[in-house]
């Protein structure tokens, strides 16, 4: 497993089946038919391990963080390897864990409501005047200007804590993000096994 | 493989209703947005979709960097409509044109993936399954599905995945997700032995590839304004007259009001079908795989909101019936998957004292490739007619009363 600047990369190599299939095609397309099998393999059982995920993890509903993951998964196959990638951002945090670190002087922002993720707090705000940071208890939150309420709270002012703010996000390791490698490796060689049984048997063209 | 496609930015004043009447071929290329005639703004998107398939941009900055783009080009919403669906410096609306055309470009890059031979064979099925969590999820998939030709197994929705149904479930004419308008299904694979389990194939049984739609464009990787000429060129080609270009911004007359009876196509002054044709050609099968189709209930053509056509086994009863060869038979069954595309997406439909002719012609180097399409008022298929050569018969169809065209409401 490997690592890209935005995403995860799960090779595979495969060296005993593609002997088999290339007495029926010839090396090089045997070997790059069966990384291709493989890696086909690994990603159609990571999509759905990504969706169930989604399902358990996705308190908000405007995220689906794990379902894009899902959508984000394509491989690619040579003679040397098949490859899949996932590109998808945090992924690779999400994974290995680490610290995130705040640019200098300023403070990452945590929605604290469903409708503001993937929202920055410059485009909810247009204004620095809509906002001000409310600390309690040591923390530090970005809220809405009080403004008059509505309805039932009428004539009282209203406080609307919108996002947390920390200098730095740190998060250990979570081997859960993707399947077991056994797991991956099984599901890669059953798959390389069906096709070469389809293939001896004459039944792949 | 590519994992992604990449669109050619088309700016353009037209609705997106009028955008509808785009042949398919065309919107899988096209990168626009309803009433966006700016094409600064449209390559901005095209990049920051490219930023977040890539997962090096996030939808916060692409939005920002979008409305940079917009603010550049003057952009000002319709009146009265600033922060609705229609003003595209919304969050609303730059959030429905990224997801769409990101999951558009990956829902691509999956079928170019299952579109290989090997993969095909080993995972020849799929269930429409809800990927995405939604907080007022549409309850109407099932019944579409039906509609689409679906069949349920067990209550699971799952068709092969060369399966017509796939096309008619879509709003946007293409057989990968998302199928509608800010959808959370998509598919999941069905492998090879629960496909056999399930009795939608046989062990021996291969399924053809459909070509892919436009590889060169795939391949381009970089959505590019020097694809521009040829996409213009091709919707030209597809609306003739009803089109025209401002510079680069796409000006669509106002459709042809249908049904117009008691005319032909050389009253109203229409060019030859070739000289419309953008549709790449379907991918010809063996003729136990179009058996297989008809039998499985599949072999349907229609799209939401619109009639259902089916193709039923009486079609090769009626070219018996006919007295035709079985070389002759087994010439149409090849290119069942023409016939589905006539249905699916014609470029002319005429009412005929015969029956109802779906009519359409593939864009072909050489030799042209048409098919008419014969049904009856239930909507059953009679027969369909392959041809390249007989451009007089099938000009003899174009009369009668004019129900639908390319291009018009």
């Amino acid at each position: 497993m490997s690592a890209t600047p935005f995403g995860i990369n799960i090779r595979i190599y495969a060296a005993e089946p593609a002997a088999a299939l290339a007495r029926l095609r010839g090396a090089v397309a045997a070997n790059t038919a069966i990384h291709k099998i493989m890696a086909e393999a690994v990603a159609k059982d990571l999509r759905p391990w990504f969706v169930a995920r989604n399902a358990r993890k996705s308190r908000h509903t405007t995220s689906n963080y794990w379902a894009k993951a899902a959508e984000a998964i394509h491989t690619t196959a040579t003679v040397q390897s098949g490859t899949v990638t996932i590109r998808h951002p945090g992924i690779r945090w999400h994974l290995e864990g680490g610290t995130i670190h705040a640019k200098p002087g300023k403070a990452m922002a945590i929605p604290l409501r469903d409708a503001l993720y993937g929202v920055w707090p410059r485009e909810h705000f247009p204004s620095r005047e809509d906002a001000f940071v409310f600390r309690h208890r040591g923390k530090a939150f970005l809220a809405a200007r009080p403004e008059r309420g509505v309805g039932q709270g009428r004539g009282k002012r209203q406080l609307r804590i919108l996002y947390l703010l920390l200098r730095s996000v740190s998060k250990g390791p979570d081997a859960s993000v993707l399947p077991p490698k056994a797991q991956m490796r099984a599901t890669a060689n059953n798959a390389v096994r069906s096709f070469i049984n389809r293939a001896i048997a004459g039944h792949t063209k | 493989m590519p994992y992604d496609l990449p669109r050619i930015p088309l700016p353009t004043s037209a609705s997106s209703a009028e955008l509808a009447a785009l042949p398919a071929a065309i919107r899988r290329q096209a990168l626009f947005s309803a009433r966006l005639s700016r094409v600064e703004p449209l390559v901005e998107i095209g990049r920051s979709i490219k930023g977040i398939l890539d997962g090096e941009r996030s939808m916060s900055e692409a939005r920002r960097d979008i409305r940079r783009a917009l603010d550049a080009a003057g952009y000002e919403p319709p009146a009265g409509e600033a922060g609705t669906l229609k003003d595209h410096r919304s969050r609303r609306r730059l959030d429905l044109i990224l997801q769409q055309n990101t999951r558009n470009a990956r829902g691509y890059g999956k079928y170019a993936a299952d579109m290989d031979q090997d993969v095909l064979d080993m995972w020849p099925a799929q269930e429409l399954v809800r990927i995405m969590a939604r907080r007022v999820p549409r309850t109407t998939w099932r019944q579409r599905w039906r509609e689409a030709g679906g069949q349920l197994y067990g209550g699971r929705m799952i068709a092969l995945k060369t399966s017509p149904v796939w096309v008619n479930l879509s709003r946007f004419g293409n057989p990968w997700p998302p199928y509608d308008y800010g959808s959370g299904m998509g598919v999941m694979d069905i492998g090879r032995a629960e496909a056999e389990r399930l009795g939608l194939l046989t062990p021996e049984q291969h399924l053809t590839p459909e070509p892919l739609p436009y590889p060169e464009v795939a391949e381009a990787r970089l959505p590019g304004l020097e694809e521009m000429p040829e996409l213009q060129a091709a919707v030209l080609k597809a609306f003739g007259p009803g089109a025209r270009f401002e510079g680069d911004t796409l000006s669509l007359a106002p459709p042809v009001q249908v049904p117009l009876p008691h005319t032909s196509a050389a009253e109203l002054g229409y060019e030859a079908l070739r000289d419309t044709a953008v549709t790449p050609l379907p991918a010809i099968v063996p003729p136990q795989e179009a058996r297989a189709l008809i039998a499985s209930g599949e072999a349907v053509g229609t799209a939401p909101g619109r009639e259902t056509v089916s193709i039923g086994p009486e079609v090769e009863q009626h070219w018996h019936d006919k007295g035709y060869s079985e070389a002759m038979i087994d010439a149409r069954l090849h290119r069942i998957r023409h016939a589905l595309a006539a249905i699916q997406e014609p470029q002319e439909v005429w009412e005929r004292p015969d029956g109802t002719w779906y009519l359409k012609e593939f864009e072909t180097e050489g030799k042209p490739v048409r098919i008419l399409v014969q049904a009856d008022p239930e909507g059953k298929v009679i027969t369909w007619i392959p041809g390249g050569s007989r451009a007089r018969y099938a000009e003899s169809k174009r009369k009668g009363t004019l129900l639908r065209k390319e291009g018009a409401s």
